[in-house]
Formats: structure tokens, C-alpha cells, sequence
């Protein structure tokens, strides 16, 4: 990483933060629509299994988990 | 370089790591190198599996010196793609519509191969389940044109940041990161994607 790096088409205009704002909701809506198109199969592992997987995530991964955490609540939530 | 790359082996789309979402993702170099310069690579491996490049943009990539750090650390996010013949042909082609964009840089049509190559492979995807990366206006309006999914990297760290993946002021460092080191990212891009990051995070 020492050394030092060319610029990559540094004349080229690049994208401005209406493109960024505008990028990222397309994003989620994209990822939003995957995410509802998942087929579903049912597997069986123990909760301990599940939870010591948890010792080895990342923290970007965590966050992922305790954010399904958190909705699921809230749809179990909602039901009662 | 590019062989360096195929000695470490990549992977194949059909051996694709657990990505949160099933989205074919290709991406031009300029977006690669930004997540290179943030150590986002990681981030974009969580988020989408792998990024399909293509070759030229593989070479782009070597030739700013960024093959070696791919092959020892990210050789199983990113994956090479060749094009057949005919997607060589109409890659020439979508490289002379960028070219001849205002906002372009250069109107040489070879300078622009690597977002061309980037359209085609993007186009080899379904609608809707593909996405491509690019951070260069001209580049990206011939790809809205021809109804491509496009996202630059700072929206990418947008939408992770509103996912909850990164922090707000973890996103803006990455992308103070990308300037620091020439990628022409401007303040004021910089404070408005992260206000609007911290409109739902943090």
C-alpha cells in the first residue's frame, strides 16, 4: 500500500450527491425486492449451533442480524 | 496481471459465498478502486456475494497496482468475466456513445472500454436482478438509456449505512478515504450523502 497510486479517468465527471441519494434508494428497492423474491427451505439446527455462530461474525454482519432481529419482533409483535 | 489473478483462482458465480441478497452485481473499475481505497471490499462481499469485472477492467485495475492486493485478500469477491465476440462488438459501440457524452472526459472510445464492458455483462443478467456499478456520469446515463441498474460507490455506501451495515461517520470516512487518495469525490458530495446517512442511522 506504500506506493503511490494513479488516478483512475481523472478528467471523467463523476457522480454528484443527487446520483448517490438517488442510487441508494434504487439500491434498497432492488435489495427489498430480492429479498421478498427468496424461496424458502426449512433447516433444522440446534439454537446453541446458531448462537455460538454468532461469536464469529463481523460487526457489519452483526448489524444485518440485529436488524432481522428487530423486524422479526416487530412482525411477532404486530401478530399478538 | 490478469493471469496472476486466475493463478490464485477466483470464484464462479455458481460458488458464490452467502450474500444478504441475490443480485448479480457488475462493476466498473472506478467503483472497485474506490472500495479498494476504503477497505470496502469486505462490505461489498456481505452485501452482494461477488463482483463480476471484466477484463479490461481487470487490466485497469493492475495497471494502477491494485492486482496483488486483490489476489491476497479479496480473490474470492471478485471475478473475471470474458466477453464472447459479439459483446466485444457492442461493447465498442456503448464505448463510442460514452465517448461522445459531454461529461465524458475523454472522446476516445477506447477509454472508455471498461464501462462498455461493464454494460454488457450487466446486460447478460434478468432486469431487476442486476446491477451495475459505475461512478462516471457519462457512462452511467448510456446505461440508464439502455435501462441498466446503476449505482455509483457512494450510493452503495448509502444504502449500507441506512441498512445499518456501516455507521454514518464510518461512511464518510470511507469516502474522505477515496478523495484523500485522488478519486474526485467532492465535499460536497461527501457532507450531503452523509447528512442524509445520519437522516436514518445512527
Amino acid at each position: 500500500m506504500g506506493k503511490k497510486r494513479q488516478v483512475h479517468e481523472p478528467k471523467a465527471e463523476l457522480v454528484n450527491a443527487d446520483d448517490a441519494i438517488a442510487d441508494a434508494a434504487r439500491l434498497q428497492r432492488i435489495m427489498e425486492s430480492s429479498e421478498r423474491s427468496y424461496g424458502t427451505v426449512s433447516v433444522r439446527i440446534p439454537l446453541a449451533a446458531l448462537l455460538e455462530a454468532m461469536d464469529s461474525l463481523e460487526t457489519s454482519e452483526l448489524r444485518e442480524v440485529q436488524r432481522r432481529v428487530e423486524k422479526r419482533l416487530a412482525d411477532v409483535g404486530a401478530e399478538h | 496481471m490478469r493471469e496472476q489473478y486466475r493463478r490464485f483462482g477466483g470464484v464462479r458465480m455458481d460458488e458464490q459465498h452467502l450474500a444478504l441478497h441475490n443480485l448479480i452485481v457488475v462493476a466498473d473499475t472506478g467503483p472497485v478502486i474506490s472500495a479498494l481505497q476504503s477497505k470496502s471490499m469486505d462490505l461489498l462481499g456481505l452485501m452482494f456475494g461477488t463482483l463480476s469485472v471484466s477484463t479490461t477492467c481487470a487490466d485497469e485495475l493492475a495497471q494502477h497496482g491494485w492486482i496483488d492486493v486483490i489476489c491476497r485478500c479479496y480473490r474470492d469477491i471478485l471475478q473475471i468475466e470474458t466477453l464472447t465476440l459479439a459483446e466485444h462488438e457492442r461493447a465498442a459501440e456503448y464505448a463510442q456513445r460514452v465517448a461522445k457524452q459531454r461529461s465524458a472526459g475523454s472522446g476516445q472510445p477506447m477509454h472508455h472500454l471498461g464501462e462498455a464492458e461493464a454494460m454488457v455483462l450487466a446486460e447478460r443478467g434478468l432486469t431487476g436482478r442486476t446491477l451495475v456499478l459505475l461512478d462516471e456520469r457519462a457512462a452511467r446515463s448510456v446505461a440508464q438509456a439502455l435501462g441498466l441498474n446503476v449505482s455509483g460507490f457512494p450510493g452503495v455506501l448509502l444504502a449500507a449505512a441506512r441498512r445499518g451495515l456501516i455507521a454514518s461517520e464510518g461512511m464518510r470516512q470511507r469516502l474522505v478515504a477515496c478523495r484523500d487518495q485522488g478519486t474526485h469525490y467532492s465535499s460536497a458530495l461527501i457532507e450531503r450523502v452523509f447528512r442524509a446517512a445520519q437522516e436514518r442511522v445512527d
